[in-house]
């Protein structure tokens, strides 16, 4: 062990400064480069493909140079690239048992991207995480949630699991749930919401509103009232409707769910 | 320098615009009557607000010492912009302009245009205002009557966000009502098909035509429209006709495209 240790003490001190020098500006050189060519990668591609292929365009010229000029240095300091490229033939099966997970997690991430599920931008939801897609790199794809914490999926979470993108069309369909009382008529109740969308520029006129009743419950009739609006509104719409739909309840009277209990008075023969 | 006013009423829309050495302050909301054909301009130096801050405006007209209010608008129903520039103009520019996406008539009785049969028609569309310095940038577009929203295609995964309006599609200009707030559009509807044409819905692509004044029928009219059904009964082509004669255009088209074109008949009416 001593040995190996002065060997390598040995080494080190044998490097001379021009040779530290010249793999510092082979570095340095390699790293200009890497982003020179990243860059115009992401200018020559930017406008014809999404955001996601950008960054995946602008990666695949910047690291095959950085890797290069990284050997490049560590040949000029002496560094024999032959036995690490000997050494790596067996480190492939450790390595293989040992990172199954990056492994599955990598294959998974290529998957992801040629499958375009969703994009760089995208809002998602997965697991329990609402977010937008921030990126789908090799082995995770990062989501900011609306609360605006960092959140780390695996890509292979993504692959095995239901993934909603909630960006995907233009529009989306707002579901209400409303629950009455058995004494509300459901015909004033739909003229009522129906007064209640058309004073709202911003809730589309077609595809045409539904209204029905769900269920009849103990209590009263729950009732789905479905309007379609622009998915970038959505959270505005909803919280407008919602508002002035209890408003206007309230100012028309409309009975409130609420369980009835029948008392019978009459002694049991 | 106290502050000038200019306060301006089309329709159901107030806007005010204020300046000051370096700014321009631009109030609008929407009140009243949408169908309402009043048009108001008027200077004044000052503005009242009441109790509650209300902006109610004490304005002296054009013509003189005549005092009128004009509109107040509800608490929060106001909407603001400061425009900070170099140095306000005395002279500011409204200019009309035509709506920024399809607009989707629907005449308010079903439509059914026989086989072989052509069709001219008026459909309203709705106006724009856009407040600018002359020669200078602009600094606020805004729609006359806020219009809905509606979704133009054959699901909701296909398709076009559009604006909704209800039409008349009458075919004489004297049944036309007056209305400063919007666009006429003259829509020749051809029929080559062997079958009838029911039409509930007719897309007017109205970023693509371009909108003039004309003082002969006191209105905005914009490109005329020619939609023809070919022998197929399943595609439409769209051709842009030029103005009336005799007019200047006074707005461009936003989206410059070619003048015809051909659609999926599906593409354009319903």
């Amino acid at each position: 062990m001593r040995e190996i240790v002065d060997q390598l003490k040995e080494w080190v001190l044998g490097i001379g400064w021009s040779s530290m020098l010249r793999a510092a500006i082979f570095v340095l050189v390699g790293l200009f480069f890497a982003r020179l060519a990243a860059g115009v990668m992401g200018r020559m591609f930017g406008g014809r493909v999404d955001k996601q292929q950008t960054m995946l365009l602008r990666r695949l010229a910047f690291y095959p140079i950085l890797l290069l000029s990284i050997t490049a240095a560590l040949r000029e300091v002496g560094f024999d690239m032959s036995v690490f490229l000997g050494a790596a033939g067996l480190f492939t099966v450790a390595l293989g048992f040992a990172s199954q997970t990056s492994a599955s997690n990598l294959i998974s991430g290529l998957f992801l991207i040629g499958e375009r599920s969703f994009v760089v931008g995208d809002f998602i939801e997965v697991g329990g995480v609402t977010g937008e897609v921030l990126s789908i790199d090799l082995l995770s794809a990062k989501v900011r949630t609306f609360d605006n914490l960092y959140v780390r999926i695996p890509n292979e979470t993504l692959v095995k699991s239901n993934v909603t993108n909630l960006s995907r069309f233009p529009i989306r369909r707002l579901d209400l749930v409303l629950r009455v009382g058995y004494r509300s008529d459901l015909s004033t109740i739909r003229a009522l919401l129906l007064d209640v969308i058309a004073n709202e520029p911003r809730v589309l006129d077609e595809p045409k509103p539904l209204f029905f009743a769900q269920e009849f419950e103990p209590t009263g009739v729950r009732l789905q009232f479905s309007v379609w609006c622009r998915r970038e509104i959505f959270f505005d719409v909803r919280a407008t409707l919602q508002a002035e739909i209890r408003k206007r309840f309230n100012e028309e009277g409309v009975e409130s769910p609420a369980a009835r209990w029948t008392m019978d008075g009459t002694p049991p023969v | 320098m106290p502050e000038e006013g200019l306060y301006v009423r089309i329709g159901a829309c107030f806007l005010q615009m204020r300046r000051s050495a370096h700014e321009w302050s631009l109030h609008h909301h929407y009140a009243g009557d949408p169908l309402d054909p009043t048009v108001d301009i008027h200077t004044g130096q000052d503005a009242a607000a009441d109790d509650l801050g209300r902006t109610s405006i004490v304005a002296t007209s054009a013509a003189g010492a005549e005092t009128s209010l004009l509109g107040i608008a509800p608490p929060g129903d106001e909407q603001m912009l400061r425009a900070v520039v170099n140095a306000t103009s005395e002279v500011i520019e409204l200019v009309p302009r035509l709506a920024n996406r399809s607009v989707v008539a629907r005449p308010q009785r079903p439509l059914r245009l026989p086989a072989g049969q052509t069709a001219h028609l008026y459909v309203g569309t709705p106006l724009w205002v856009a407040v600018r310095v002359p020669g200078g940038p602009e600094m606020l577009e805004l729609p006359l009557i806020v219009p809905t929203e509606t979704w133009f295609g054959p699901s909701p995964v296909e398709g076009e966000l559009c604006y909704s309006a209800r039409t008349r599609a009458v075919s004489s200009l004297d049944e036309v009502p007056g209305l400063t707030t919007r666009a006429l559009t003259r829509v020749t509807l051809i029929n080559r098909a062997s079958d009838a044409m029911d039409l509930e819905r007719l897309r007017l692509p109205v970023p693509r035509l371009r909108l003039a004044w004309d003082d002969a029928i006191g209105r905005f009219v914009t490109d005329e429209l020619e939609l023809r059904r070919e022998e197929d009964g399943k595609t439409a082509n769209v051709e842009i006709k030029s103005l009336p004669a005799g007019l200047t255009v006074t707005t461009p088209p936003r989206e410059v495209t070619r003048r015809s074109w051909s659609h999926a008949l599906s593409a354009l009416w319903a």
